[in-house]
């Protein structure tokens, strides 16, 4: 806490409307607040949220005559600089997931139904991809949240490595390396979920692997770590 | 054998995500302190849980990890597999210091008994003195030591060639030679331009350059050593700290006049060598931790979260902008335009015109 104490104190003196404070907060905030917010989106999409925020952090708002400042929420846990950053992020990711709502979903959410609804020459095409589903379900379901948050930053939002082992608090080559071990655990693990519980055999589960593989998708871990 | 493939690990990754709830998401706080590195490991275990599952979560997660400033370049000695070598390394060096040098040791005095010295800056100087490191270890203080500064010798000519300011200018030479390197006595003089900072003796305001019979040294070489060997592992930040913790003295071109920084942050000035100290403020709510005189009426400063300061008049300050909010720690100007500061992760920044810009070096 008491790291932070000089951006507490100026967080206060904004909150409190010293105009002195303001003026070198806008000084020295508005530049990284509109760099993280270019980041988010080069459309400048992202910036209107950065000025509307600013508004709030001034104060315009008033309850009872009252000006009352998002100053107010911060509390120096933090950097000012990383909190008002994630400020912007609530607010970015928020209004982004609102439009998104009322878009229609993209091709990718519709791919199982096609791939089941494929006119398929092996009878047994079905049954395996469903195999490799659930025990892939299972198998993701077993590992531990934090190796599961890793491949969702990497896989579901796309991050680089670098910014996944940001996410992690660990390097870039770190989240490489881990990443890689857990999709070869996730295939032992459906490999060892195919041979025991479904019995199959080893050709069955090349089988099982060949029906799910001729779709590699637009990123693969293997290419992007290893070539 | 082939792997999963991704779409399909990304399709079951997705189906696994819990319908978005704000009420128990990672509200503001815990995320830009999971952003810091600050969040306890409790609560980080939890928000990793929650967020393995939460789709808005990651999403806040990934904008951080998108809009996160470039992370300073680390130096070799930070790699995990040699990181525990610096220690060891600079712990036998200190060792062999030790041993090499027992004759040449100071021994005790009241002046190493003092418990804080002050960092002196020295003032840019045209030609600086190169001296014999072991002449000047081997003086032995009779007394509480006193400091003098370099001056601008070749600047000022003969005006300032008293008996006085040889000696000073001895002793400080002899000073910065043994926190910095040890050099011939034959080697040419230093290009025109500011010296290295110097972790010089106490200095009480009275004693200071009053005395001409005054003794350079105070205290033994291994510290002074140890402390540049710390500035060469990178441990910026400690200095930093230290620096805070002890009064740094910016010394202009003229000796009488000087800025120091107090302990509890606040800038002071003297005009008559120290004899008496006026207290200024700079407007910056943190503390200033080095600084740079050019001139008796030129004055830099910078600290924490990009702190820059610049006094013109010798009595006002004014708040200089800098790109960054890093923490500076150590700053060299020529004039009231021209600066360069050196961040505390090692990157330089330059000014040619008084701060209005700012370049990476």
């Amino acid at each position: 806490m008491g790291a932070y104490s000089a951006d507490l104190e100026l967080a206060r003196l904004c909150a409190e409307g010293d105009e002195h404070a303001w003026e070198r907060f806008v000084r020295e905030y508005r530049p990284l607040l509109y760099r993280a917010a270019d980041a988010l989106d080069r459309t400048q999409g992202a910036r209107e949220i950065a000025d509307s925020l600013y508004a709030e952090l001034y104060g315009i708002k008033t309850t009872a005559g009252e000006r009352q400042s998002l100053f107010r929420y911060y509390q120096g846990r933090s950097s000012l600089a990383t909190w008002l950053r994630a400020v912007l992020a609530q607010r970015y990711v928020d209004r982004v997931r609102v439009q998104r709502r009322a878009e229609p979903l993209p091709d990718e959410e519709e791919a199982p139904a096609r791939a089941g609804s494929r006119n398929e020459p092996d009878p047994d095409r079905a049954r395996y991809v469903a195999l490799v589903r659930q025990a892939l379900g299972r198998a993701i379901a077993a590992m531990t949240p934090r190796d599961r948050l890793r491949l969702c930053c990497y896989y579901l939002q796309e991050l680089t490595l670098a910014e996944t082992g940001r996410v992690m608090n660990e390097s870039e080559a770190t989240s490489s390396r881990r990443l890689a071990r857990s999709r070869l655990a996730i295939r032992r693990d459906v490999e060892r979920q195919l041979r025991t519980e479904a019995r199959l055999s080893d050709e069955q589960i090349a089988a099982c692997f060949a029906s799910v593989a001729d779709d590699p998708g637009p990123l693969d871990l293997k290419q992007v770590i290893y070539e | 054998m082939s792997d999963v493939p991704t779409r399909l690990l990304r399709e079951t990754l997705r189906a696994r995500m819990t319908p978005a709830s704000s009420s128990g998401c990672i509200d503001t706080e815990t995320l830009a302190a999971w952003s810091d590195g600050t969040l306890r490991a409790r609560d980080r275990a939890a928000a990793e849980s929650h967020a393995s599952s939460c789709p808005r979560c990651q999403a806040l997660l990934a904008a951080m990890a998108r809009t996160a400033p470039p992370a300073p370049a680390r130096g070799w000695w930070h790699a995990s597999t040699i990181g525990w070598l610096v220690p060891v390394a600079v712990a036998a060096a200190a060792v062999l210091l030790w041993i090499n040098v027992p004759a040449k040791r100071t021994p005790p005095s009241v002046a190493a008994q003092q418990p804080a010295s002050p960092v002196v800056t020295a003032p840019p100087v045209a030609s600086a003195d190169r001296r014999d490191e072991s002449k000047d270890r081997e003086r032995v203080p009779q007394q509480p030591a006193k400091v003098e500064e370099a001056r601008p010798r070749a600047a000022t000519g003969a005006t300032r060639a008293s008996a006085r300011a040889e000696q000073a200018n001895a002793a400080s030479g002899g000073m910065r030679d043994a926190a910095v390197a040890p050099s011939s006595p034959t080697a040419p003089p230093a290009a025109a331009g500011p010296p290295p900072q110097v972790a010089a003796t106490e200095p009480t305001p009275a004693q200071t350059s009053t005395d001409a019979s005054t003794v350079a040294t105070s205290r033994p070489l291994p510290p002074t050593r140890a402390l540049t060997e710390q500035m060469r592992i990178g441990a910026r930040a400690e200095l930093m700290a230290k620096a805070l913790a002890v009064p740094t003295v910016i010394v202009s071109p003229d000796a009488n006049v000087r800025w120091r920084i107090a302990m509890g942050g606040d800038v002071e000035r003297t005009v008559d060598g120290g004899g008496t100290w006026e207290i200024q403020s700079t407007g910056a709510s943190t503390p200033p931790t080095a600084g740079a005189a050019p001139s008796p009426t030129i004055c830099w400063l910078v600290g924490p979260r990009g702190l820059v300061v610049l006094s013109t008049d010798g009595r006002t300050w004014q708040r200089v902008p800098f790109p960054e909010a890093i923490d500076l720690g150590s700053i060299r100007a020529s004039d009231a335009a021209n600066a360069t500061v050196t961040a505390v992760d090692g990157r330089t920044f330059t000014t040619v015109d008084g701060g209005k810009t700012w370049r990476a070096l």
